[in-house]
């Protein structure tokens, strides 16, 4: 008996009873629909984090001070002065699996501009802090080694700063000034927006470290530096190298704890992964809950069909149907009734995932796999689900199922 | 060679703890091309004897040849196909699948049979029933909008679309008023002149007058075997 000739007796005895179809169908296609729907938004979300992460910096590794220790009580990360300018030197010269490295000072000012002021977070940075942290610039130039070491008084603008400052006007060449001290506007960054933690990375300005350091702060807090390995592959021996160089600049002993700490960005992606690993948990056990409401369903109604139809199949064993294409009938009806429910699931559920990304400015992704598993997942419940009823529909006995009224 | 030679059938039904028997020592032979009246009151056997026939139900004991093959000694799946390719049958409820065409209907045994048929043969074939039967213009029309004469005579086309050895109708006319009744018994005699070999299963006398012989059962067992003398025609 050929397949196809099957498909379409379960095409034709599903298309007589729409509405019974559809409704058969629909917890087939909720489970389908919502697990597809909320997997494209889960792995897009995802992909957004990952790509939040990298805009952060190429390969970043994050330098900080641990944390002062006066008479046992604690003062928590970065809080004390262990690192220096001269570190920086130090790791440029000597650790060879980073590309570049710049230290980084912080400081929360009142910036003035004319008669607007605006509260922003100044950073004092080396030359390389844009290639560092994937910063493009807008309009402008940046500080280069020459104004660094003479505490040249230039700063480069966020966007956010920009704005706020200096409104539609260009701000490149105004003066800013900053406790009091001019500074010279070289240059605004591009448009970065919000981070993961949701702060914008557009509030800043930039001017170099040495300024920031001698001129704004007390010249010696560096808050952390800032280096990004050659290769993502090379990260953990950027890492041991920044250690043992730092160690030894600081003259720690051995068996001396380090007076400082790293961090990359493997350990943020770990956390974020985490996240959205028990995400997928709950996701595939809503999936699972809501495929096996909707086998239950499919075999409920096919057995209901299958006592509906008894004259009917009472009919095809008369004219001599086998057992076996019974059987072959009611299964390959339930599986289509899966199939076509997990289609409909599938496209719906891409649907509301499109349409929610629009509109809660998600990204969404989809994963072939998901849909060829979701597939592979109704033809199961189909045929789980469509043998039992199919099995009695081949049982029946021909006499009794054309006398059954 | 006979198509249907019965020798000492028996068949028990048990309902509760009364044993029924339902077929007591039948023995039968068709010749080809005849055309049979089974007769009796209701539980006198008959139906079990056509189910027997039709294979659709196996005797408990006695040899039963159909073409010169033992049915008792075939096994379920060999049965279907016998019943595919060997036996026409005609139901008193007509028994057509609703909502499907008349040219489905009687295509439906092809769907069955386990040799190459092309569609286009299959449909030529089932075309071919139709206008034996003279129902070739209502060839599109699905059973709710035939009449239940012309219900019968769509059944009647699929019980002869393979071409069968045997035609066993089950009171065929008991759904049926006093005219279309003489239809479907003319569209009998005319196939039966044919050739096609027709068992017919009745309670009334006068449809049974319309066959070449008739048998006449009782309790299990038959009770008067004669020909039909005076053939009437319908």
């Amino acid at each position: 008996m050929k397949w196809s000739k099957w498909i379409v007796v379960a095409l034709r005895s599903i298309a007589r009873n729409r509405l019974r179809s559809l409704l058969t169908m629909l917890g087939i296609i909720i489970g389908v629909g919502s697990v597809i729907a909320l997997v494209a938004l889960g792995e897009g979300s995802q992909a957004d984090i990952t790509e939040n992460i990298a805009a952060m910096g190429t390969n970043l590794i994050i330098v900080v001070p641990e944390s002062t220790d006066s008479h046992g009580v604690r003062g928590g990360a970065g809080t004390s002065s262990s690192l220096s300018l001269a570190d920086v030197e130090v790791l440029r010269k000597k650790a060879k699996a980073i590309s570049y490295v710049s230290a980084e000072v912080r400081l929360s000012e009142q910036v003035v501009a004319g008669n607007s002021n605006w509260n922003t977070t100044v950073q004092g940075v080396g030359k390389d802090f844009l290639l560092i942290r994937n910063y493009q610039l807008a309009k402008g130039g940046f500080f280069g080694e020459r104004e660094v070491s003479a505490k040249a008084k230039v700063a480069v603008l966020g966007q956010t700063v920009a704005k706020e400052l200096f409104a539609d006007q260009d701000p490149i060449g105004q003066r800013i000034r900053v406790r009091k001290t001019p500074f010279q506007v070289i240059g605004v960054l591009a448009e970065k927006g919000q981070s993961n933690m949701g702060n914008d990375q557009d509030d800043i300005i930039l001017m170099p470290s040495t300024t920031a350091l001698y001129r704004l702060s007390d010249g010696k807090t560096v808050r952390g530096l800032l280096a990004s390995a050659v290769s993502s592959e090379k990260i953990s021996e950027a890492k041991e190298q920044i250690t043992a160089e730092l160690r030894k600049a600081h003259r720690l002993r051995d068996g001396e704890k380090d007076d400082f700490d790293l961090r990359d960005q493997s350990e943020m992606n770990s956390m974020a992964s985490q996240v959205t690993g028990t995400m997928t948990l709950l996701l595939s056990a809503i999936a699972g809950v809501s495929l096996l409401v909707g086998g239950i369903g499919i075999m409920n109604i096919m057995l209901v069909s299958v006592t509906e139809r008894t004259r009917e199949i009472g009919i095809r064993l008369a004219v001599g149907a086998r057992g076996g294409d019974i059987l072959c009938q009611f299964l390959i009806e339930a599986v289509v009734l899966c199939l076509c429910g997990g289609l409909i699931g599938i496209l719906s559920g891409l649907g509301i995932a499109f349409g929610l990304g629009q509109i809660m400015g998600i990204s969404v992704s989809v994963n072939p796999l998901m849909i060829v598993v979701s597939v592979g997942f109704t033809l199961a419940v189909g045929v789980f689900f469509g043998f039992y009823p199919a099995r009695k529909a081949a049982n029946l006995n021909p006499i009794e199922a054309l006398r059954h009224e | 060679m006979q198509p249907i030679q019965l020798k000492n059938i028996c068949k028990t039904f048990r309902l509760g703890d009364t044993e029924v028997k339902a077929l007591d020592g039948v023995c039968l032979d068709i010749e080809p091309g005849d055309f049979m009246a089974v007769i009796g009151a209701s539980g006198s056997g008959k139906s079990t004897l056509m189910n027997v026939i039709g294979c659709l139900d196996q005797a408990d004991s006695g040899s039963y040849l159909l073409e010169g093959r033992p049915v008792g000694e075939l096994k379920k799946h060999q049965l279907s196909d016998i019943r595919n390719q060997r036996i026409g049958f005609v139901f008193q409820g007509f028994n057509l699948l609703p909502r499907t065409s008349a040219l489905e209907n009687v295509m439906l045994p092809l769907l069955y049979y386990r040799g190459e048929l092309p569609a286009a043969q299959q449909r030529q074939r089932a075309t071919k029933a139709l206008q034996q039967v003279g129902l070739a213009d209502r060839m599109h029309h699905e059973p709710n909008q035939l009449s239940g004469g012309q219900q019968q005579r769509v059944a009647i086309a699929r019980a002869l679309v393979n071409d069968p050895a045997i035609i066993l109708a089950d009171e065929p006319t008991g759904n049926l008023d006093s005219r279309t009744t003489l239809d479907v018994l003319a569209l009998f005699q005319n196939l039966n002149d044919q050739g096609i070999t027709i068992v017919l299963v009745t309670h009334e006398t006068d449809v049974a007058e319309h066959t070449r012989r008739v048998i006449e059962m009782q309790d299990g067992k038959i009770q008067r075997d004669f020909k039909v003398e005076n053939r009437r025609l319908a």
